[in-house]
């Protein structure tokens, strides 16, 4: 848990970077606050979950490219992962990377066609390709998928362990990835790749008269992001021992958008906060497994119009008050935060 | 020949339960600028409407169709109110991506309650009407189809007329143009908006009966409905209602053609496809206008 | 000042966001009066238009219309009172054809109903029109484009008329038609006109009264001859001195 971002004067401040270290030694403690098998499990569920939405708020949030299709980077990560372990007796360490270099490749074939597109068909070509990919492992007849049912028996990690060991060692193992890639987006964002991109999301017409190049940062972006999610569907299949096609499609979709949008739709560590939330009010109605969608449905429209700018942005203003106690600075009243200070998806008058 | 004939049979009637869906959200992203994603939802809708009206309350078709465009009227002007118009004009956001999302929360909500009410499984749904004509072999062209089909045509004809002669229409079509002029004629943008939403959610509440009399209601009925509604859309070119229309009966063409010449399976694969390249070679539809990038 | 206002701006100040551009106007348009507003570009003329007909908030002052006050009311029900707005640049309806645009300028319920004579009378006006009236609006040149607009204002009985420099962009033959149309409004003195430009030029053809906008300020008023007349005036907002 970082900061919230400020594009151009960011710093990494002292007591920022000390808060982000007591937050995440604090996340890491959480297993032994926690001592179940189960519980740990959901967590580390749910920190896949994180790595997966960090990964699409970057190219969402951040760069502005409406790609709806990055369930399907997500897939061919696991899939491609699980494959290898199973054919090529791929360790599970390299299995990961693969899944990431599996979801590269699909995310450059996806952007390409997306060069020429704006907004919204943007969002539906990629949606398009997406429902190609999952409509294509559910119907591959030749059992190399396992069709609907999925692609079962793959060799796990930390085996040796007992579970609950077990699932501490993934927890601390997926709560790194989430703090490497948490790190790595809030430096990309600010570099000159990040400004450029988000040059182009608030202007692409401003940002091509600059002379930014909208189609290698796009496919950059897409890239990028596209391996993080691959990495992700990789570790969803190994941690899991198997996926199948429902982890794509429209109510998972709809359920990391939900804690995307929640978190703060370009913010940096919105998909950490939303992601969580979500996943504590899932919990909540676990007896009532019906209702769950319902009101994260709810919950989701009541965030986009009465907290536009997520629940992220918000804990960071609490956070900079926090800050300005450690400079020993005065404190000064907490106005409202600069319009500047932030990353969010944010095109005036469209 | 009876593999054509069945072919041309099944484009009708999907093009015209497509068609209904498709004008409906082509109304609204071309007025709103909304790619309204509650409409499959408003298909389930109706689709349940029709069964409550039909097989619960034992009472005619007719009496369906106008309940569940009723409904789903209601239940539109009710998303516009809650999911869209609050964020209108507002700064910061961009308000196409951010409603695709709100209205998509409205379609989570919506199958949900659904499925909570009326349980996962699918509910068989009488014909408006039984019998068919014998044309060829083993083709038959049911009663059902013929209606289904005249009444989607003519919901289509009669909301061309309505957007071409009426006060209303016009002044619908000109705020989809100029939002500032069409206030300045006097347009109450504030009850045009909500409006738009309902029919359009009324049409697609329509189609919703129809399919159910096809196949069955159920809580994710609404689901592949809005995927080909979102691909009609974009091979038509968004925003336009000929353009749909035409897209409409070419994608249920395709379908068919697929289901009867490969498999029923991979009849959306294909379909997909098809819209992947559509969008690479001609990225604004068929029909649609390029636009213009703005500083 | 005319003794029976129609349009009364007391004190209107207005702008977008955090700027404010238009800073305490103060203007009076009598029934059946043309006033014109002149002033340099970009300093605040339309900007104060569109406050008194409803499409900006104003952030101090009063509008009132027939003694009534009307700020804060939105566009679409000013137009109710008999306001008529033909916005600079025509926002014209691109893909409506002529006939269909100028329909919409009788929107309203109670011009509905006449709309049939309404649109005669604006062919009549504009026989050009009448050849083209199942063209779509993009089509047209931009002579044509400003007759559909102010055709489009005339399609019912306006009591006060809001035009925003009728003059723009279009070749001299073709403004000088214009205002010849526009004085024959005026004449009939049964609408009264806030008529805005930046050029001195064709105002002193229609105007009763003019007012000068400079720096989002009203400076001066005075009937058209006195400050045709004047020649610090003339020189600092309305062009060259008069030869």
């Amino acid at each position: 848990m970082t900061r919230r971002p400020t594009p151009l004067q960011a710093t990494f401040s002292k007591p920022k970077v000390t808060i982000s270290a007591a937050l995440v030694l604090l996340a890491a403690l959480v297993p032994f606050i926690y001592p179940s098998t189960y519980g740990t499990g959901v967590l580390v569920t749910m920190l896949i979950f994180t790595v997966l939405n960090l990964s699409w708020n970057f190219v969402l949030g951040i760069a502005g490219v409406w790609n709806f299709g990055q369930l399907a980077m997500f897939a061919v990560g696991g899939y491609g992962g699980g494959l290898l372990i199973i054919h090529a007796s791929l360790p599970p360490w390299l299995a990961l990377l693969a899944g990431g270099i599996g979801g590269t490749l699909l995310a450059v074939l996806l952007a390409l066609p997306t060069l020429r597109l704006f907004g919204i068909y943007t969002s539906l070509l990629t949606f398009a390709a997406a429902q190609v990919v999952q409509l294509v492992i559910q119907n591959d007849s030749s059992g190399t998928t396992g069709g609907a049912l999925g692609l079962p028996t793959v060799k796990g990690l930390f085996e040796s362990l007992d579970p609950l060991w077990a699932t501490r060692a993934w927890y601390w193992l997926v709560l790194a990835i989430v703090v490497v890639v948490c790190a790595a987006i809030a430096l990309l964002a600010r570099s000159p790749l990040g400004l450029a991109l988000r040059t182009l999301r608030d202007s692409a017409a401003y940002g091509s008269a600059r002379g930014i190049d909208p189609r290698g940062h796009r496919v950059l972006a897409f890239a990028i992001s596209g391996f993080v999610a691959g990495v992700a569907g990789a570790l969803y299949t190994v941690y899991n021992g198997s996926i199948s096609p429902t982890v794509m499609g429209l109510t998972p979709m709809s359920i990391y958008v939900t804690m995307i949008v929640i978190g703060g739709l370009g913010s940096i560590t919105g998909p950490i906060v939303g992601t969580a939330l979500v996943t504590a009010i899932q919990q909540a109605l676990i007896d009532h497994p019906g209702t769950q969608l319902t009101v994260l449905g709810v919950v989701l429209i009541a965030i986009v119009v009465f907290v536009p700018r997520g629940i992220a942005f918000e804990a960071g203003r609490v956070r900079d008050r926090v800050v300005r106690w450690m400079n020993e600075e005065e404190e000064v009243p907490a106005g409202p935060a600069s319009p500047e200070g932030r990353l969010v998806a944010g095109r005036e008058g469209t | 020949m009876s593999d054509i004939l069945s072919i041309l049979v099944s484009t009708v009637v999907l093009g015209s339960i497509y068609g209904l869906v498709a004008l409906g959200m082509t109304l609204i992203y071309g007025i709103l600028r909304v790619l309204d994603m509650s409409q499959g939802s408003m298909v389930m809708v109706g689709g349940f409407v029709g069964w409550a009206v039909m097989t619960s309350a034992g009472l005619s078709p007719w009496l369906a169709i106008v309940a569940a465009f009723a409904a789903t009227f209601a239940l539109g002007v009710l998303t516009q109110v809650v999911s869209v118009q609050p964020l209108i004009g507002r700064r910061g956001t961009d308000f196409e991506m951010i409603t695709f999302i709100t209205t998509f929360a409205v379609a989570m909500v919506l199958s949900n309650l659904a499925l909570q009410f009326f349980g996962p499984r699918q509910k068989n749904v009488p014909e408006l009407v039984g019998g068919s004509i014998h044309l060829y072999e083993s083709v038959s062209l049911p009663y059902q189809s013929i209606v289904m089909t005249a009444i989607a045509l003519a919901l289509m004809l009669g909301f061309a007329l309505f957007l071409n002669r009426s006060r209303y229409g016009i002044a619908i079509r000109a705020v989809a143009q100029d939002l500032d002029a069409a206030r300045l004629m006097g347009v109450p943008i504030k009850r045009v908006f909500p409006l738009v939403m309902g029919f359009a959610s009324a049409i697609a509440g329509v189609a919703g009966v129809f399919l159910a009399t096809q196949y069955f209601a159920s809580p994710t009925a609404g689901d592949q409905p809005l995927l080909i509604a979102l691909i009609v859309v974009i091979f038509g070119g968004l925003g336009s209602l000929q353009g749909a229309i035409v897209a409409a009966y070419a994608i249920g063409l395709i379908q068919a053609a697929a289901s009867v010449y490969v498999s029923t399976t991979w009849a959306l694969p294909i379909l997909y496809g098809v819209i992947v390249l559509v969008l690479i070679i001609r990225p604004q539809g068929i029909a649609g206008r390029s636009l213009e990038a703005r500083l | 000042m005319p003794a029976d206002a129609l349009l009364e701006v007391r004190g209107v100040s207005c702008g977008y966001g955090e700027t404010t551009i238009v800073r305490n106007a103060e203007l009076t348009v009598g029934a059946g009066e043309t006033l014109c507003l002149v002033g340099p570009n970009g300093h605040g003329k339309s900007t104060l238009l569109r406050a008194i007909t409803g499409l900006l908030p104003l952030s101090a002052g009063e509008v009132r219309f027939g003694g009534e006050r009307i700020d804060g009311r939105a566009a679409e029900q000013l137009t109710e009172l008999g306001i008529v707005h033909i916005p600079q640049g025509d926002h014209l309806f691109p893909d409506l054809t002529v006939e269909e645009n100028l329909l919409m300028g009788a929107f309203p319920k109670g011009a509905w109903k006449d709309r049939g004579t309404a649109l005669d009378e604006v062919f009549a006006r504009f026989p050009k029109l009448k050849d083209r009236r199942r063209q779509r609006a993009r089509t047209l040149s931009g002579g044509e484009r400003r007759m559909v607009a102010i055709g489009r204002g005339l399609m019912r009985q306006p009591r006060l008329l809001v035009i925003d420099e009728p003059s723009l962009g279009l070749a001299p033959v073709i403004v000088e038609s214009v205002y010849e149309i526009i004085a024959g409004v005026a004449a009939q003195r049964t609408t009264s006109i806030l008529l805005v430009e930046e050029n001195f030029t064709h105002v002193e053809e229609v105007a009763d009264r003019v007012s000068v906008l400079e720096m989002g300020r009203i400076v001066r008023t005075g009937l058209p001859a006195e400050l045709a007349d004047d020649a610090a005036v003339t020189q600092s907002y309305l062009g060259a001195l008069p030869s």
